[in-house]
């Protein structure tokens, strides 16, 4: 078993997740989502990002506003829709399940009587 | 001395290198043809990154994007491959592609430069070649014993003439129709 490949199939599992979180934090545009998820070592090229946008505007996650920038062209401004919220709370209700079924699997469900 | 083009990359102008040009379009169209074809918005997505990435490495637009700055830039994107599988295949560069407002070449009579009904003009225009030497094969043929007076007058009978102007040929294109 590659240890790489299994991380890599974990992080693709948790990127939606990872960038519906983000923006519940506050809207953003797409390279600072980026820089946030390349310091977490959650993806290593950009493209990856791009196609997990679109999915999620179709499936009503996530909008978007165009906003003028400082520097250079206007910048599409992602943000959370009222569904996009709903979503992530059903995720995060996931993942702290996850972790906790982890922690059982890991190590055994009464630890603490033995 | 190397030959560069301008282009427009999301609002943005470019000048660029050709060989990093070539790259870039191929890189763009790899990646294109792996987007679901309803697709359009992650393709002009990447194009708007690449600007900001270009504008980054190349303030001025007096500088020019050179192929190792092209490299730089889609290995930061990643592979098209990313995109996963193709839905069509690459089209090949060597005039295979239709451009907009290009015709399908059509067998028609011309009404200009004809001698009797205008087959050989026609045919001449087709393949592109001198009308006289379609006349010497007609008329050639017909002494060497061929029926080429019965295949003239066929050709006649089934080749349609060529409209009044050659722009209502157009009528059968919507985009033409404003």
């Amino acid at each position: 078993m590659n240890e790489d490949n299994v991380k890599v199939q974990m992080r693709k599992g948790i990127l939606e997740y990872c960038i519906l979180s983000i923006l519940s934090r506050g809207d953003s545009y797409a390279p600072k989502i980026i820089a946030e998820l390349k310091e977490a070592e959650m993806i290593v090229v950009e493209g990856t990002l791009y196609p997990i946008l679109t999915r999620q505007k179709k499936a009503g996650l996530l909008t978007y506003r165009w906003q003028e920038s400082t520097q250079g062209p206007p910048r599409k401004y992602y943000m959370l829709t009222d569904e996009g919220r709903r979503q992530l709370a059903l995720l995060d209700e996931a993942w702290d399940q996850m972790v906790e079924q982890i922690r059982i699997i890991r190590h055994g469900e009464h630890t603490d009587e033995e | 001395m190397k030959e560069t083009i301008n282009v427009n990359i999301a609002q943005q102008a470019f000048t660029m290198d050709m060989d990093a040009y070539s790259t870039l379009t191929t890189y763009l169209e790899d990646i294109g043809r792996r987007l679901s074809p309803s697709d359009t918005e992650t393709l002009s997505d990447i194009e708007a990154r690449i600007a900001e990435l270009f504008r980054e490495k190349v303030p001025s637009p007096m500088m020019v994007v050179t192929y190792s700055i092209v490299r730089g830039v889609m290995s930061q994107i990643g592979e098209p491959e990313l995109f996963g599988e193709a839905y069509r295949p690459m089209s090949d560069h060597s005039g295979n592609r239709t451009f907009p407002g290009e015709q399908p070449r059509k067998l028609l009579r011309p009404r200009t430069n004809r001698s009797v009904a205008g087959v050989c003009s026609g045919m001449a225009n087709y393949f592109n070649v001198d009308v006289t030497l379609i006349r010497i094969v007609f008329i050639v043929g017909f002494f060497a014993g061929f029926s080429t007076v019965l295949l003239y007058i066929i050709l006649w009978a089934v080749v349609a003439q060529e409209p009044v102007t050659a722009v209502t040929n157009n009528n059968s294109n919507p985009e033409n129709k404003a």
